[in-house]
């Protein structure tokens, strides 16, 4: 590591139209350096990405210097000239397309006499800056029908193909959220052999313990205001959660935490059983929740983990049995009649079928009980606000105004939402599909407490997650799958990290377990 | 984008609250037609005093437009829904030719004639619900097909002739009775648009309506039936095309196949207009009268001043790419900024 660092970002504001975002932020990122970027959803991360990459434009006053030259504001091309490249969370693919064309639309495509395309020399090309970082992928093959963790290379592959300039700094913005435990440490080697290639990577990200597992050092955001940089190497987790959130909100989290070891362990009554639930993935399982359990599914990507919710809830095809606690038997599963049995299914806010972004919050959190607020067929408005009202102060949404559009709130402000819509349905059981991914860590235990508090009244609930910390500390129980069967249980002491990993991986070793279904995207 | 705005409505959102709201109710964003309505209106008042500063000039965009304006209203629902319904142009041709038919070659009752031709377009609706709904055709190329088709049994049944037979007697009431001039499709416009901005705006089924339109999985996974709501609303814009196909038979007093077809672009083009007024970027039936109306003004205008007869479609599509291209702008603008 040099004296000279690579990016010195110095009193950088940004104010836009009735609020501060940035507030005199200064720091700095090393050469070489795996650099984490962390705070909460609103604490200004994104827009600090957005000043790097030319996209916003900050107050006057700041500046950002890269090796020691000044970067224009508000100019994407002088990012990009100086060596400074961005991945995005939605990676920004276009999924019909290969790797190839992929690469060829963001740097352009080799091309011969009259404009066309040399699709040999474009593919060759693909082809070598992904082995530059020791990835190995069918470049020919649309984008949509690789594993995740592929899809993550080929955005970052692309982000350093250094055909326009040499690449200085890598910026990563939640590349995780979309992959499971053992893709995660795939990519993680990846950003290892990028960063001891000279390249200098600022990561984002809400998952606490990736970041002091791979970064160096960690800087915090909070409310906008730069909060220092510590190194990770022995810091505690509790310690960052604290820097991350500020001290009022950590007695929270605490008390969150601590709730959950109190938690009297579940012991309770038969509840909703599933019998030979089968979908493309699914290999005719049996599943079954308790009143009061708080049930985990766990499983990499292609487990059949992901089309398990979906599943239970009818939102998929799928083929299975259900029991119900009163004792009445169903075959097969509808989302009317999902609704009718109190099943609620609870996606996660990035999935495009969780709510409608062009509804107010209110009208997304009434619609599945749209009929209890009219008459006749006319909505009684005032009724209705009144009980989204209700339902979002128990939720603890910020602010809890029922008239806000969905879409301007924050990623665990619309977690909230998702969660209100489907308690506001008074639920018997609640199945929810990684329910945290994108939330910061305060409303992750908010939703955590909601959920338990239900238990208490006797509802069921289903956590299926690709996070480990929707798991660890807040399931009764967990199943765990591998290739579309159970693979395992684990229950109470027993869910720990270590042994969770170990059971999803389990037999996964030597046979790919994702088979390639795009189906699995969209419900 | 997100980020911010979380952090803007814990600080500012109580206070400035009111304000707001009537500072965005009436923002050019918001109601951008209304002010180039205002705008055309100084302009023409200005230009040509005497001729347009009369109230005959309003009521004579009332009377030419109101069909226009029926037609725009039959498509809002089915657009609120996700769906294009581009076969309403050719139901009206073939309600008004079926009318001409019927009156040319039975004796029956014109108030019969009448609600056949309705049923007729009930039919017509379902037709199209049996392409888009439960053969899963993109309604855009489905009801594209079915309009192709109707207006080849409209050519059929018309052979190549213009009804005129018994129309002009109880059956032309339905459009010419007036008051003052103004004359009763007006009414029929602004009763019809009241009814679905009820609809729309205050039932259960509105609200799935636009809960399908914007997200049909989403209201599947809560229980709506996407598909029936789909075709209630297909056949609701073939039956009101029918009306519309009828009044504007009875108004010309003559069924001519040629008749509907020319209202589905100007019908489409204050739909889209109208979406961009008052319920940022909802179809709302609102909206597409402001838009008919300010549209009509503009054409009226331009003939009484003078113009060559090709202005006012010149005007129509210039107007149609300046509004909704200045809402376009506003929203990208709002996005990089807030």
């Amino acid at each position: 590591m040099t004296a000279v660092p690579l990016v010195e970002i110095e009193h950088l504001s940004k104010t836009f139209p009735g609020q501060r975002a940035l507030t005199d932020v200064s720091l700095t990122i090393d050469r070489a350096e795996i650099h984490a970027l962390v705070g909460e959803n609103g604490s200004g991360k994104s827009t600090l990405i957005k000043v790097l990459s030319g996209f916003h434009l900050p107050d006057p006053g700041g500046r950002i210097v890269i090796d020691g030259e000044e970067l224009p504001f508000g100019a994407p091309e002088a990012s990009r000239r100086l060596g400074l490249r961005f991945v995005h969370q939605d990676l920004a693919l276009i999924d019909q397309l290969s790797a190839a064309d992929n690469v060829g639309i963001e740097s352009g495509f080799r091309r011969g006499r009259g404009g066309r395309i040399q699709w040999q020399e474009q593919q060759e090309h693909a082809r070598r800056i992904m082995t530059n970082i020791g990835v190995k992928v069918d470049v020919r093959r649309p984008v949509a029908e690789l594993r995740p963790v592929d899809r993550s290379t080929i955005a970052i592959a692309r982000a350093l193909d250094d055909a326009q300039g040499a690449i200085r700094l890598l910026v990563l913005d939640e590349p995780t959220a979309a992959l499971p435990p053992a893709e995660v440490d795939a990519l993680f080697r990846v950003l290892r052999d990028v960063a001891a290639s000279g390249v200098s990577i600022l990561y984002v990200s809400h998952r606490l313990d990736e970041i002091l597992g791979l970064a160096s050092r960690v800087s915090v955001l909070r409310d906008g205001t730069f909060r220092g940089t510590q190194p990770a190497a022995g810091m505690q987790r509790q310690h960052l959660i604290r820097l991350i959130v500020g001290e009022d909100s950590t007695t929270q989290v605490m008390a969150s935490q601590q709730a959950a070891k109190t938690r009297a362990s579940f012991t309770g009554s038969t509840g909703f059983a599933f019998e030979g639930i089968r979908t493309d993935r699914l290999a005719g399982v049996d599943l079954s929740v308790g009143q009061g359990e708080i049930l985990g599914v766990a499983g990499l990507t292609g487990s059949g983990r992901e089309e398990m919710a979906a599943a239970l809830c009818g939102a998929i095809p799928a083929e299975l049995m259900l029991t119900t606690p009163e004792g009445s038997v169903h075959s097969g599963m509808t989302p009317r009649k999902a609704r009718q049995l109190g099943i609620a299914l609870v996606l996660a806010n990035r999935h495009p079928s969780a709510a409608i972004r062009q509804f107010t919050v209110r009208e997304n959190v009434t619609l599945p009980v749209l009929k209890d607020y009219a008459h006749l067929g006319r909505i009684n408005t005032a009724n209705e606000r009144d009980a989204v009202r209700k339902a979002i102060r128990s939720v603890d949404l910020r602010p809890p105004d029922p008239d806000r559009a969905y879409e301007l709130l924050s990623g665990g402000n619309k977690q909230k939402t998702i969660l209100a819509k489907w308690l506001n349905t008074s639920p018997k059981l609640l199945v929810l599909d990684d329910p945290t991914s994108g939330v910061d860590i305060g409303a992750r235990h908010a939703i955590y407490d909601l959920v338990r508090e239900r238990t208490a009244q006797g509802v069921s609930v289903v956590i299926c997650s690709s996070d480990i910390e929707d798991l660890v500390g807040v399931c009764d129980r967990v199943v765990t799958f591998v290739a579309g069967n159970v693979s395992g249980a684990l229950i109470g002491d027993q869910i720990t990290e270590e042994a969770l990993l170990d059971a999803i991986l389990r037999a996964a070793g030597d046979t790919d377990p994702v088979a390639p279904a795009p189906a699995a995207k969209e419900l | 984008m997100t980020e911010q705005a979380t952090v803007s409505a814990d600080t500012a959102v109580d206070r400035d609250r009111p304000w707001q709201h009537v500072w965005s109710g009436v923002s050019y964003r918001n109601i951008g037609a209304v002010y180039v309505w205002i705008v055309l209106i100084i302009i023409f008042t200005a230009w040509k005093y005497s001729l347009f500063w009369h109230v005959q000039t309003a009521k004579t965009v009332l009377n030419q437009y109101s069909i226009t304006g029926l037609a725009a209203l039959s498509i809002v629902v089915p657009l609120a829904s996700g769906i294009f319904d581009l076969s309403i142009g050719s139901t009206m041709g073939l309600a008004g030719v079926g009318a001409g038919w019927l009156f040319q070659h039975t004796s029956w009752n014109p108030a019969f004639v009448f609600i056949l031709v309705l049923l007729g377009s009930v039919v017509v609706g379902l037709f199209n619900s049996l392409v888009v709904v439960l053969l899963r055709i993109d309604s855009f190329i489905g009801t594209l097909a079915t309009g192709a088709v109707l207006g080849a049994i409209t050519l059929g049944v018309s052979g190549d002739q213009t009804f005129t037979a018994r129309i002009n007697g109880g059956f032309s009431r339905t459009a010419s009775a007036s008051w003052g001039g103004i004359q009763i499709p007006v009414l029929y416009m602004f009763v019809l648009l009241v009814v679905l901005g009820y609809f729309l705006e205050q039932t259960t089924s509105g609200r799935y309506c636009y809960a399908s339109g914007y997200n049909a999985e989403v209201a599947r996974l809560v229980g709506v039936r996407v598909g029936r709501l789909r075709t209630l609303s297909l056949v609701i814009s073939a039956t009101m095309a029918g009306f519309a196909g009828l009044i504007l038979t009875a108004q010309i007093q003559a069924a001519d196949p040629t008749n509907g077809p020319s209202y589905l672009i100007p019908a489409f083009s204050a739909a889209f207009l109208g979406a961009t007024q008052f319920r940022h970027g909802r179809f709302n039936p609102w909206g597409v009268i402001v838009a008919v109306l300010m549209l009509g003004t503009g054409s009226v205008g331009l003939l009484l001043a003078g113009s060559p007869t090709w202005a006012p479609q010149i005007f129509q599509g210039a107007v149609l790419i300046a509004a909704v291209g200045v809402t376009v702008v506003q929203v990208r603008n709002r996005r990089s900024t807030a």
